[in-house]
């Protein structure tokens, strides 16, 4: 119950970050962050299909009210949901058979952390705007990679500032 | 607990994955303007393609056909101008080179072939074989040589979308040319080649087999174009108004040449 409340409380957090600074913080035509993608990335790998499956379309659909188009949000955010594990396994071929109990995105180091997100971050990006741009020029091409960067920088700060678990791992 | 095989697999966390997926994307595609268009268009684009490719192969009967119908169009002209005089109503057909047909003047009629045709729907339409590099443009008249049938809703370059006038949202200003009383046409039975007539108050006398015309409001098109003949009519004491069904001219289960009504600079 903690680690949800825990969890919904980074949601809220995320969501007031896109509400109230990503406008401030979008750089018009060239990058746009997005943060809030880091919330599918954070959910814990040892919650079940059905209950991180839910947690990650409430939180879409909460996305897609608040912030039209409609639908895409949830579109992009479940691809970021489904690929973080097969990511994961395929920067650790050698896991443990249970891994997904005693391993959190919270314990990354930055390099783990740029390696597993910046993919699934350039991932969403590229579902994101090109849909929303319904288009892909160069133009829209560069905005994406741009975009991509971007939001990974401030996704960063957040996880170094507010995520990260420095006593789990020196 | 056993399930079947079925529900094994629809819950599968890849197919209830995939289910979710699909839901977000068909909410953002129905809900999102740019790319509903571009699907509308693209699917209405291979529509006409294959539509073309199948007018193609009836081309030769469609032929035969039009030579008939020209055949009987030619008799009665010959028999409308025999017994023309200055003060005929104008008619519906593109012949201001051979008479004087005040309604089509100020106007340049353009054939065009229909390339498909919708049946049974609430929203019928047309896919014309003219578009914009024609001249053609959302708003323009359509006429077949019995009389109007619709007007143009959408264009491409190459082709264009009628809205027939048994389309739910297709509503023309008309008037009775006896009576000299206007009201609005709509289209809300599935019956084609009808019309409802409404707003004609109940203090004029309207008679079975009196004219339709457009009337001078339309700004699609011009006054004096016969649509149609009063079926029959029917009296709505409680709105104070004639519900009238009209019978059109024009055949949608016959039209193939069409005219579109452009007007001159």
């Amino acid at each position: 119950m903690k680690e949800f409340i825990s969890i919904a409380f980074i949601g809220f957090l995320l969501l007031s970050f896109h509400a109230l600074l990503s406008p401030i913080l979008s750089i018009e035509n060239i990058a746009y962050p997005a943060p809030y993608i880091l919330f599918w990335m954070i959910l814990p790998f040892s919650w079940s299909f059905i209950k991180g499956g839910a947690v990650a379309i409430a939180y879409g659909i909460l996305l897609d009210l608040l912030f039209p188009p409609h639908g895409l949000q949830t579109f992009c955010g479940l691809w970021v949901w489904g690929l973080r594990k097969p990511i994961y396994r395929l920067l650790h071929p050698t896991l443990p058979p249970e891994w997904e109990l005693t391993t959190s995105v919270r314990q990354f180091n930055s390099s783990e952390f740029f390696a597993y997100a910046f993919p699934l971050t350039l991932l969403h990006q590229l579902w994101y705007l090109s849909l929303a741009a319904w288009n892909l020029s160069f133009q829209v091409l560069l905005l994406i990679g741009l975009s991509a960067a971007y939001t990974f920088f401030w996704e960063w700060i957040i996880f170094e500032i507010g995520l990260r678990q420095r006593y789990v791992r020196a | 607990m056993n399930f079947p095989l079925w529900l094994r697999l629809l819950l599968s966390p890849t197919v209830l994955w995939l289910i979710s997926q699909g839901i977000a994307l068909y909410v953002f595609l129905h809900y999102t303007p740019l790319p509903r268009q571009a699907i509308e268009r693209f699917s209405l684009g291979v529509q006409k393609s294959f539509h073309e490719v199948v007018m193609w192969m009836i081309s030769p009967w469609r032929a035969l056909q039009e030579v008939d119908s020209l055949r009987q169009l030619v008799a009665h002209l010959q028999e409308h101008i025999s017994t023309l005089s200055a003060e005929s109503p104008a008619i519906p057909f593109p012949t201001s080179g051979i008479g004087d047909f005040s309604a089509l003047k100020g106007y340049r009629l353009l054939p065009t072939k229909v390339i498909y045709r919708s049946f049974l729907l609430r929203e019928n339409y047309a896919i014309l074989n003219k578009g914009g590099r024609d001249g053609i443009y959302p708003g323009l008249g359509v006429l077949a040589p019995e009389g109007i049938i619709g007007l143009i809703a959408e264009t491409t370059a190459t082709y264009s979308i009628m809205y027939a006038l048994f389309h739910k949202d297709v509503r023309l200003s008309v008037t009775l040319p006896q009576h000299g009383v206007v009201g609005l046409t709509r289209w809300n039975t599935p019956i084609l080649n009808r019309l409802l007539l409404e707003y004609i108050p109940l203090h004029i006398q309207v008679k079975e087999g009196e004219e339709v015309w457009t009337a001078s409001h339309s700004l699609i098109f011009p006054a004096g174009l016969r649509i149609g003949q009063v079926k029959s009519v029917r009296s709505d004491f409680a709105q104070g108004f004639y519900t009238i069904e009209v019978a059109t001219y024009a055949d949608w289960s016959r039209v193939n040449s069409l005219f579109i009504l452009l007007p001159l600079q």
